[in-house]
């Protein structure tokens, strides 16, 4: 437990490294630069709160900068939950890089039209992609869960599609249901394997994190963390067949996440 | 899946690579139940590769001569040295070429624990080598005499260096991580185990910082053990490796004779270091399990 002139000198001393860590967050999960920046400002309250409450708590049982950036990734996901609720970027498009994961959130968790989001991308000097190519990007993400509400005018309104017709609502709402029993299934294959092949699938494939980035997180080689993926893959496969899942059903789940 | 939180400086030292391998199974196993904590986990190991990478560039970019600014002759025909000059030119290359010469075989300075880990010729580590030979290596609170401390922080320091050799970014974190914890509980540590934390997150590089490393951990775990350790560790890879030069370089059989003549070590030390001065006596080729297993031996008991 560290004293608070300790805290605070902890907190000074790594300021540079707290607005690299939030910006690197920020990045990560598409946000804009005004969401940016609110982000770092509200994550610095967090820090100075209650006499630098949560720096006094390091033991030195890590580096500093390891440290804050856990606590730093910890806060991001406070403030994510307060400012958007439940929504957060697929993992497809955080393996995509951060284009796919602001354009994703303009589009799905925001509500923009494709053409809306390609403006604002490029008038942010963020890409040179055309429309098209920025709709054959999102055609590579998963569909998500519809964006939170928000405030729509009389405008917004009469922009919006025309309703859909009622017989593709309930096509839609059974392929929604199969797709929800497939995932419930593979989510409990993922329950089924050894904690550790556990954390290194979601890291994987839920958190888009790249075989070498785990392999460093874990202290692991490399190499042997591919077989234990091709393991706990096929495996994987086995459990769901055995389940019930088709096998054109396990390939598609399976093939999605390993892409 | 939604366990309790989980304490940031625990995923902090999984990162780091501190925890033993107990203590890593049974936070992945509650990792494994906590969407959250694989969350935090992922985001911050994204953002620290992210970060480290970017200091590196940065670092690789001041240290590499090719982007230094390089200005041409302002105008007319290209500078040509006169006959002189490009006599004496060649006399300066002869004389630095031969002071590099010097000093590559030389390794690292005399004071320097990096010496013996610089005469491996095949650095690099082998699988399991942070296993053996003490079970509670990475116990940064564990209470240790200062000299067996002393020897554990040299060890770590051939490891750092053979893994920095060629490049294995995990095991030169995990050796940095390991000597960072080890000063860690001596007594005005900060500086060192900041640099050692340094040297963790640019996974070993560059190789000034770890000569500052070693020399300021030498100073203050004690210059002595730090080397003893230094030495039998880059002894023990070297057994494992048959390499037969290292165990033929002098600084070897200084290091040899110390061992086997100081006083202050464990019985157990000094008679393993014998019996090394023995079988590199035979004639024929050393029998290499006899000399992996006595370094081990040394090792285990002056660092227990």
């Amino acid at each position: 437990m560290t004293d608070r002139p300790a805290a605070e000198r902890l907190l000074l001393e790594h300021l540079p490294w707290i607005e690299r860590a939030c910006a690197a967050l920020a990045r990560r999960h598409g946000l804009a630069g005004d969401e940016a920046d609110d982000f770092l400002s509200w994550a610095r309250m967090r820090l100075l709160e209650d006499d630098c409450a949560i720096l006094r708590k390091f033991r030195g049982e890590c580096a500093a900068t390891t440290y804050l950036t856990v606590v730093l990734a910890t806060l991001f996901r406070n403030w994510r939950v307060r400012e958007w609720g439940k929504w957060r970027p697929s993992a497809a498009a955080k393996r995509e890089g951060p284009l796919a994961v602001r354009l994703e959130a303009l589009v799905k968790r925001d509500g923009f039209r494709l053409e809306e989001a390609g403006e604002r991308l490029r008038t942010a000097g963020r890409t040179t992609l055309s429309d098209r190519e920025l709709a054959a990007l999102l055609g590579r993400l998963p569909e998500h869960a519809p964006p939170r509400p928000v405030a729509a005018g009389d405008e917004a309104l009469a922009a919006a599609p025309a309703p859909v017709a009622a017989d593709d609502a309930v096509l839609a709402e059974e392929a929604g249901a199969r797709r929800g029993e497939a995932e419930a299934a593979l989510r409990r294959a993922v329950e089924r394997l050894a904690p550790r092949d556990q954390v290194v699938f979601r890291l994987r494939f839920w958190e888009g994190l790249t075989v070498a980035q785990i392999a460093r997180g874990l202290g692991v080689p490399q190499k042997g963390l591919y077989r234990r993926i091709e393991r706990a893959l096929a495996r994987m496969r086995r459990d769901l067949e055995r389940g019930g899942v088709s096998r054109e059903r396990v390939r598609e789940l399976l093939d999605e996440e390993a892409a | 899946m939604n366990g309790s939180p989980i304490d940031p400086e625990r995923l902090g030292a999984l990162l780091d690579g501190r925890l033993t391998g107990r203590e890593r199974a049974e936070l992945l196993a509650r990792l494994a139940a906590s969407d959250e904590g694989v969350e935090v986990f992922a985001d911050a190991l994204a953002v620290q590769g992210e970060l480290e990478d970017e200091d590196r560039r940065a670092a690789g970019a001041a240290d590499d001569p090719r982007v230094l600014p390089f200005r041409r002759p302002a105008r007319g025909a290209p500078w040509r040295p006169g006959p002189r000059l490009a006599l004496a030119a060649s006399v300066a290359a002869v004389a630095v070429g031969m002071a590099a010469w010097g000093l590559a075989r030389r390794g690292a300075g005399d004071d320097d624990p990096g010496r013996y880990a610089a005469l491996l010729a095949r650095p690099g580590l082998p699988a399991g080598w942070d296993a053996a030979p003490w079970t509670a290596a990475r116990a940064a609170g564990e209470t240790l005499d200062p000299r067996a401390r002393a020897v554990r922080v040299g060890a770590r320091i051939t490891d750092l260096e053979a893994a920095a050799a060629t490049r294995d970014s995990v095991a030169a974190r995990r050796a940095a991580a390991e000597v960072g914890a080890l000063l860690g509980a001596l007594p005005a540590a900060g500086p060192a185990t900041a640099v050692y934390d340094e040297i963790g997150r640019r996974a070993g590089e560059p190789e000034a910082a770890r000569e500052r490393g070693r020399r300021t951990a030498a100073r203050l775990a004690g210059e002595e053990g730090v080397a003893l350790g230094a030495w039998a560790e880059a002894a023990r890879l070297a057994a494992g490796r048959r390499d037969e030069a290292f165990f033929r370089a002098r600084a070897t059989r200084k290091a040899l004779d110390r061992a086997a003549g100081d006083a202050a070590l464990p019985p157990d030390a000094r008679a393993a270091a014998e019996r090394i001065r023995a079988a590199l006596a035979a004639s024929g080729a050393p029998d290499w399990g006899v000399l992996e297993r006595e370094a081990a031996r040394i090792l285990a008991s002056a660092g227990g």
